[in-house]
């Protein structure tokens, strides 16, 4: 078995003011060994799973703009065993900063083809991965007078099997200089923590099949045959085509030696 | 080698728009005889209410739901939990619902438990474990009309919702 360590965000930040008045003060009951360690969490029926709920550049009448990324990963538990057919959701502002939600009040432009929201459900091994644009920053109110950049930013729910595996985060992009202020980054006292939230640039597994010159494809025979690539004036060509950066982000949930998760029916 | 747990983070305050579909406030028709409607509000160290900031999960075996609070209040309807029989780990419990309480200013969720002021709560083995002052912070009250229940989650202050976490 692996060691692994929890690295978790202060409770009550004086700089993210809103937790002081928010945050229980007195210690949670414990719930003693063996009793509820195998209850279920939450488990919603209702939420249907559709394949385009992951595509998030799809949920409108046209292309969304902002760069197009591919976000992926594996989600295990804390053992390094894959959480199979779990749902993730996820959430984000557009590439200017905006939310579609009408509870935003930063001014920045929506885009009509972008919502911001997605699903899906892990694989036999773990793996997950969304088509969706880069979100762009936008200021935050963290406390009377204190105002700073967040750094861009997608929110993730993942329920994993049980009680306490259930994790809901935020995932922030290699690089980014805005990481050293955001304060839901920095809130995180130990370093491994806060990188663990920072999903990492592959090259590898950047897409990039667009455009560009026709490629040569492997036929039968043995002589290959030329494709054209899709022309940007073809119709849905950047959603059947999409070139996009890829970005790693694994997720390792609490609870160890848990029992695999069920498949649903 | 050493795996670092991924940690949690606020919900933030802009959620509503991408995890609150249709239909899932809810796991019954609130006409159903076998729904109960829960309701309350969800507030803060000085009784505050957290507005549009939150937002709770209901569970019980093979149910759950997902609601937002409305300018701090919420409103929930699930089939009535049963009893659960005693097993080797625990003895026999009373009826009763999880809750996951996710907010803006709530770096990780928070997990409750609600009781039903009309249920067999004496020998739950969970309520026993929590100081008996505290007790009625997790108990539900009937209300006036049938199958209504009514429970306030607070999360600082005299009356603090007992809040639950798995010894490790």
């Amino acid at each position: 078995m692996a060691d692994f360590i929890e690295a978790e965000p202060l409770r009550r930040d004086p700089t993210y003011a809103v937790t002081i008045l928010r945050t229980p003060l007195r210690p949670a009951v414990r719930l003693p060994q063996g009793w509820f360690h195998n209850v279920q969490g939450p488990v919603f029926g209702q939420i249907k799973v559709q394949p385009i709920d992951s595509d998030l550049t799809a949920h409108g009448a046209g292309e969304p703009i902002g760069a197009r990324i591919l976000i992926f990963g594996r989600v295990t538990d804390s053992d390094g065993r894959p959480v199979r057919n779990s749902l993730i959701e996820i959430w984000q502002a557009n590439s200017a900063g905006g939310y579609i939600d009408s509870l935003d009040v930063s001014g920045f432009p929506l885009d009509p083809n972008f919502r911001g929201a997605g699903r899906c459900l892990t694989d036999d091994d773990g793996n997950y991965s969304f088509l969706s644009i880069k979100p762009g920053a936008y200021p935050a109110f963290y406390a009377p007078g204190y105002q700073a950049w967040r750094a861009a930013h997608v929110h993730f729910s993942i329920f994993g099997p049980g009680f306490e595996s259930r994790l809901v985060t935020q995932m922030y992009f290699e690089g980014d200089p805005l990481l050293a202020q955001d304060r839901f980054v920095v809130g995180i006292p130990d370093a491994r923590g806060r990188d663990a939230l920072v999903a990492k640039l592959d090259a590898a597994r950047s897409i990039s099949n667009s455009f560009g010159p026709p490629r040569l494809v492997a036929t039968p025979d043995g002589a290959g045959t030329l494709v054209q690539p899709p022309k940007r004036s073809d119709p849905g060509a950047l959603r059947a085509n999409p070139s996009a950066l890829a970005y790693r982000f694994d997720i390792v949930l609490r609870g160890r030696g848990a029992t695999p998760f069920e498949d649903k029916a | 080698m050493t795996t670092i747990i991924t940690p949690s983070q606020t919900c933030g305050p802009l959620f509503g728009f991408a995890i609150l579909p249709p239909g899932i406030h809810q796991t019954v028709d609130e006409n159903d005889p076998a729904a109960v409607i829960v309701s309350g509000a969800l507030l803060d160290g000085e009784g505050r209410h957290l507005g549009f900031e939150a937002f709770l999960e209901f569970w019980s075996e093979g149910q759950a739901c997902r609601v937002r609070t409305i300018e701090g209040r919420y409103r929930a309807v699930l089939k009535r939990p049963p009893p659960l029989p005693a097993t080797a780990a625990t003895g026999a419990q009373a009826p009763h619902l999880h809750i996951g309480v996710h907010g803006r200013g709530l770096t990780r969720h928070l997990v409750t438990r609600l009781y039903f002021s009309d249920g067999a709560n004496d020998a739950d083995p969970t309520l026993a474990l929590v100081e008996p002052a505290r007790r009625r912070t997790l108990i539900a009250e009937a209300l006036g009309e049938p199958r209504h229940y009514a429970f306030d989650i607070r999360l600082q202050g005299d009356d603090e919702t007992v809040f639950f976490e798995l010894a490790r």
